[in-house]
């Protein structure tokens, strides 16, 4: 999962000083003998807001049973359940590539057994809030290329948003059916130690881990098919099809129409999702070698002929979708493929410039673009942040580094970011060079203590902090979410990276009006 | 579905290479000079002994090497990934992943890949017939064995593909039959490679 992936690295002063959040069976005794019953939970209460303990909306019978259907079985019997879900994800190649990987070496993602479980109202919640967020997102991509009323406003400086990176000035005055720049948009959710939910950023270009999505409830059904059934899960099966209908009716043509994958081959982080995406859909997963344009018009290259192609879902970045529009030194796409979407002759899902709208340097201003466009308050909060092109901010961030964590604005991965907490005094001085040089480049936000779910590990269950991406996708007559999402589950001890490429792990979703077993 | 060019080639490509793995196999492990010989003539090869012949195919990583043609059948694979059937996929990569060491394990891992692909869209199945009807071929017209047999069962590929719209085949086709030697061979499989890479 490459595509604008976010550490979670707020980290709190206590969990740095002691971790006492897990339980130790490291007597090996134990190993043949049952987990502890009754109390497996109760253990891991710590500071940080527990999703299966601390959330009111659950009632304690609900915890009890996922804590019972663990406690049936021995540490043992439940790792070599999660082994088998890894064989699952080895032998059908569920595998991503880390980028400068020297080794070249395939990685599974850690799946964990145990579910991360969110009550029916509080999932009610968090998709009426992404979809508020999404509909205000694609009103300002809409306003920020057409009329710009927001930036008259000065609501958001017009600077900000006219010379970023992402802004592609093709766009401006090109009229999309049903207004809709992002089609498929993934929003990170975290909940803090109140059980307050947060959005932590908005994915609007090429959002990635919804197969991961899928593959978590395919295998929580193969390992734990009592506990599912008895729940009566909200299902997620139907995402394929959703996405193609979506696709389908953000089409400009009357007919059934010829939706593609776009994907920049196999050597891709996330080649795995595009081409499970594009089977699950029953529609081609093209590189740039099969497509051409022809008198303005985009074409695939099949055995019976070359055949039009109405849709692009595209995997590909703004930047590689047409070398004769972006970067002329790319391979990954079309040539001429941007005309023949300024003519309307072809739909790309997710829209050219949807970028800037998913900019960290744009976030603090969602909530001001829901009131704006919505005329609503925002369901779910931003993390309060600080923007450090703001001379008063930055002063703020400057003198409180130690506390904060600060991030590029168009950073992703993790990476040119700093960990106030965590960090020594010479990086912090480090850092403080890079903001007085290009303020604009950063962000800061306060440390957070994220809230935690009960993970299997080597020495039994432990609490590890987790995230949620729920996935929304959006047409001109509606807009569809599947329960739950993907959960993001930092795996290591201590750590609060999520990100699949240092470790991160996922758990299935499960949306439930009460927990059974 | 939907099979485009690319796809095709590749799975012609698969074709081939397990019919030209399968067929080394069958030689393997030389042990006479006069069929090292006959093998390294009809493949353009310098005249290798048979000890140095077979630990070239069997252990190194020469391009006409078992391990490479078995990366190669890998690689092809790997491009079908968005088209063939979850379960076949991971299946053919499992068995190539998994594949012994000896010719007679690899034979049998050869066929378990053919039957998975067998059991594909017709499509799919048609290009992946043609590519082991041209290995087939190829390797006959090396030895200069009798190809009459093989020449009909092509044919039929043929005339599918031409339904298909591939009609400028036909006529290089004719002209292989009428004089079924290398070099009107050759000039057919260049237009079948072009036909894959332009055909709009």
């Amino acid at each position: 999962m490459a595509e604008h992936e976010e550490n979670v690295w707020n980290a709190s002063d206590h969990y740095i000083q002691e971790q006492r959040s897990h339980v130790l069976l490291n007597n090996t005794s134990l190993s043949s003998e049952k987990l502890q019953t009754v109390n497996l939970f109760e253990q891991l209460k710590s500071e940080f807001f527990n999703e299966m303990l601390d959330d009111t909306t659950f009632s304690e019978e609900s915890c009890k049973k996922i804590e019972q259907w663990l406690s049936r079985r021995t540490l043992l019997e439940l790792t070599e359940l999660n082994l088998r879900a890894k064989q699952h994800f080895l032998y059908h190649g569920i595998t991503f590539n880390v980028y400068g990987d020297q080794e070249g070496v395939e990685r599974t993602i850690p799946f964990d057994l145990i579910p991360r479980v969110i009550e029916k109202k509080q999932w009610e919640k968090i998709q009426a809030g992404c979809v508020q967020r999404v509909k205000a997102l694609n009103q300002f991509l809409y306003d920020i290329y057409n009329e710009q009323e927001i930036l008259k406003t000065g609501l958001i400086p017009a600077y900000q948003v006219m010379t970023h990176e992402a802004y592609q000035p093709l766009m401006y005055k090109h009229q999309i059916h049903g207004k809709i720049y992002s089609q498929v948009s993934g929003i990170d959710i975290i909940r803090d130690n109140q059980g307050e939910f947060f959005v932590l950023e908005d994915n609007l270009r090429t959002p990635s881990g919804v197969s991961y999505m899928l593959e978590s409830r395919k295998i929580s059904h193969q390992l734990m098919p009592d506990l599912c059934q008895a729940n009566n899960l909200l299902g997620i099966e139907n995402y394929p099809q959703l996405l193609k209908q979506t696709l389908a009716a953000n089409a400009l043509v009357d007919h059934e129409p010829m939706i593609v994958v776009l994907t920049p081959g196999r050597y891709n982080s996330a080649f795995y999702e595009h081409a499970f995406l594009a089977r699950e859909m029953d529609v081609p997963l093209v590189s740039s070698r099969d497509l051409f344009v022809q008198e303005g018009n985009v074409y695939i290259k099949t055995i019976r002929g070359k055949q039009k192609v109405d849709v692009i879902y595209r995997r590909v970045d703004d930047a590689f979708l047409d070398p004769l529009a972006f970067r002329p030194d790319s391979t990954l796409g079309v040539p001429g493929l941007m005309a023949c979407y300024l003519q309307g002759n072809v739909v790309i899902a997710n829209a050219p410039g949807t970028g800037v709208a998913d900019d960290k340097s744009i976030y603090p201003y969602v909530d001001s673009m829901i009131q704006f466009y919505l005329n609503e308050q925002p369901i779910l909060k931003n993390v309060p942040t600080y923007q450090c092109r703001k001379k008063d901010e930055l002063d703020y961030v400057l003198s409180h580094l130690d506390q904060l964590v600060v991030k590029e604005a168009q950073g992703s991965g993790g990476y040119g970011m700093l960990i106030g907490p965590q960090a020594s005094e010479q990086e912090i001085d480090s850092f403080k060079l890079k903001l007085k040089q290009s303020p604009e480049a950063y962000i800061a936000q306060p440390t957070l203590k994220l809230s935690v779910a009960p993970t299997l590990t080597k020495e039994g269950v432990a609490e590890r902090h987790i995230d949620l991406r729920p996935f929304v996708l959006s047409s001109p007559d509606r807009i569809d979410i599947v329960p739950g999402g993907l959960t993001r589950v930092a795996m290591k001890q201590g750590s609060l990276v999520v990100n699949s490429s240092q470790g991160g792990g996922i758990k299935d979703t499960w949306i439930v009006e009460a927990l059974r077993s | 579905m939907i099979l485009l060019n690319s796809n095709a080639y590749h799975i012609y490509w698969l074709g081939r290479y397990l019919v030209r793995i399968y067929n080394l196999c069958e030689h393997l492990p030389f042990t006479q000079t006069v069929q090292v010989h006959e093998f390294c003539q009809a493949f353009a090869l310098p005249m290798y002994d048979v000890t140095s012949l077979n630990r070239l195919l069997i252990e190194s990583a020469e391009p006409f090497s078992l391990k490479t043609q078995l990366y190669i059948v890998n690689e092809n694979v790997q491009e079908l990934r968005g088209l063939l059937s979850i379960q076949s996929y991971a299946e053919i990569r499992d068995l190539i992943k998994n594949v012994g060491e000896n010719p007679i394990e690899i034979r049998e891992t050869v066929k378990e890949c053919a039957k998975r692909l067998s059991n594909e869209n017709s499509d799919i199945y048609l290009f992946f017939t043609l590519g082991e009807q041209v290995e087939m071929l190829d390797t006959r017209l090396r030895f200069r064995e009798n190809i009459s047999l093989l020449v009909d069962e092509m044919s039929h590929t043929l005339n599918r593909l031409i339904d298909l719209g591939w009609g400028e085949l036909q006529s290089f086709w004719h002209a292989f039959v009428q004089q079924p030697y290398s070099s009107a061979f050759y000039i057919l499989l260049g237009k079948l490679h072009i036909m894959f890479e332009a055909r709009q």
